[in-house]
């Protein structure tokens, strides 16, 4: 009890044990989006690389070859529509969310926009998320995996500059492999740097220009729509 | 980075819970910032004290941010050991199938205020 400022007032110190995490709210929303996407078995994506690593590219050169799988796309990017334009073209239903500054998507703007891009019976949600490699890494979009991209132009230290990303990653692509030859690529490096991070990860290889890997990346993401639809809905 | 967010987001939980205390006034929030998120404690604290004057209650806080260790579960000996690194494994048998216990999460743990005592 003491008296404060001399108003008069008495007051009361008091401790108050709170424990909320920060990301509740964004939690809350993801959680019921997973629940949905659960009961529909649609398997969904969160791509996430810094800018320029090759992620819309990737998606322009795999979308066709995904049929007849019912694809959507949601794509982040800070400004402008023009990663939604080169995307449309392949014939499946795609929107842009502009972020107007924000550096990730959040929960919630996945909820908002996938209305837009939703069908009947979707298999596959891919969400390309803005070009950065920390803050979209704590933002739970509901997703069944994180996909983190790295192309052999970025240097073989990225994954142990940038260690959250590649630790929650469920795989990770390297991009550009057309351009090794070109660079002082040390494939062998970049590998362990991944490895000591996140044991064990998946990793694949892949050229949207010559479209060496896309294969296997092909065949991973039709093994994982196969196996959510195996999954008794409701889960 | 997104640590203007996660202020933002402290401070709506610290406001929430100081009203439902009955409380006036907030003088300390304590902030445990688990290591895996990466968050700039820095531009964290700086984010606080900037939006703290939105909130009527909080315009005096403190905020004490502490790092958060990671520590992890062992699948295979059960063990929790504290990760002084990235690449974790068991500090008991070495095995690395582990689970992460603390050290990812951005937590409002506890509050110092005063409440009106009327
Ligand atoms: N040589 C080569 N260039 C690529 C490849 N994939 C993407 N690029 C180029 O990298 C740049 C950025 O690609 P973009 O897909 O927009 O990256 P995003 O920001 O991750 O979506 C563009 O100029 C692409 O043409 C690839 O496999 N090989
Ligand atoms: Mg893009
Ligand atoms: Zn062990």
């Amino acid at each position: 009890m003491c008296e404060t400022e001399g108003t008069g007032h008495l007051h009361q110190h008091q401790h108050v044990a709170v424990h909320r995490h920060a990301m509740e709210a964004n939690d809350e929303i993801a959680s019921r989006l997973r629940r949905s996407f659960a009961a529909r078995g649609v398997f969904v994506l969160n791509l996430i690389s810094a800018p320029g690593s090759g992620k819309t590219t990737l998606l322009e050169h795999t979308l066709a070859q995904l049929a007849p799988l019912r694809v959507s796309v949601l794509v982040g990017d800070v400004e402008t529509e023009r990663d939604a334009e080169r995307l449309r073209s392949c014939g499946v239903p795609v929107s842009q969310i502009v972020t107007a500054g924000t550096c990730h998507l959040e929960a919630e703007m996945v909820a908002n926009h996938l209305p837009e891009v939703d069908q009947r019976e979707l298999d596959l949600l891919i969400v390309e998320n803005v070009g950065n490699l920390v803050c979209p890494t704590a933002y739970d979009l509901g997703e069944d995996a994180k996909v983190a991209l790295v192309s052999t132009t970025e240097g073989e230290d990225k994954p142990l500059k940038y260690p959250a990303i590649f630790h929650r990653a469920q795989v990770a692509l390297v991009t550009k492999s057309d351009l090794a030859p070109y660079l002082d690529f040390d494939r062998e490096a970049l590998f362990a740097n991944i490895h000591t991070v996140h044991p064990g990860l998946d990793v694949l290889e892949v050229s949207a220009k010559t479209g060496e890997g896309l294969d296997r990346w092909l065949a991973w993401i039709r093994a994982q729509v196969e196996a959510k639809r195996a999954v008794p809905s409701g889960v | 980075m997104h640590e203007m967010s996660l202020a933002v987001e402290i401070l709506r939980i610290a406001d929430e819970a100081a009203a439902e205390a009955g409380a006036g006034r907030v003088l300390r929030v304590g902030v445990g910032v688990g290591w895996l998120l990466q968050v700039e404690e820095q531009s964290l604290a700086f984010h606080l004290r900037a939006m703290r004057q939105d909130y009527p209650r909080l315009r005096e806080a403190v905020f004490d941010l502490a790092e958060e260790a990671v520590r992890v579960r062992c699948r295979a000996c059960g063990e929790e050991t504290q990760q002084a690194d990235w690449g974790f494994s068991c500090g008991s048998c070495g095995c690395r199938d582990v689970a992460v216990v603390t050290g990812d999460r951005l937590e409002v743990q506890d509050m110092e205020v005063l409440t009106d005592d009327v």
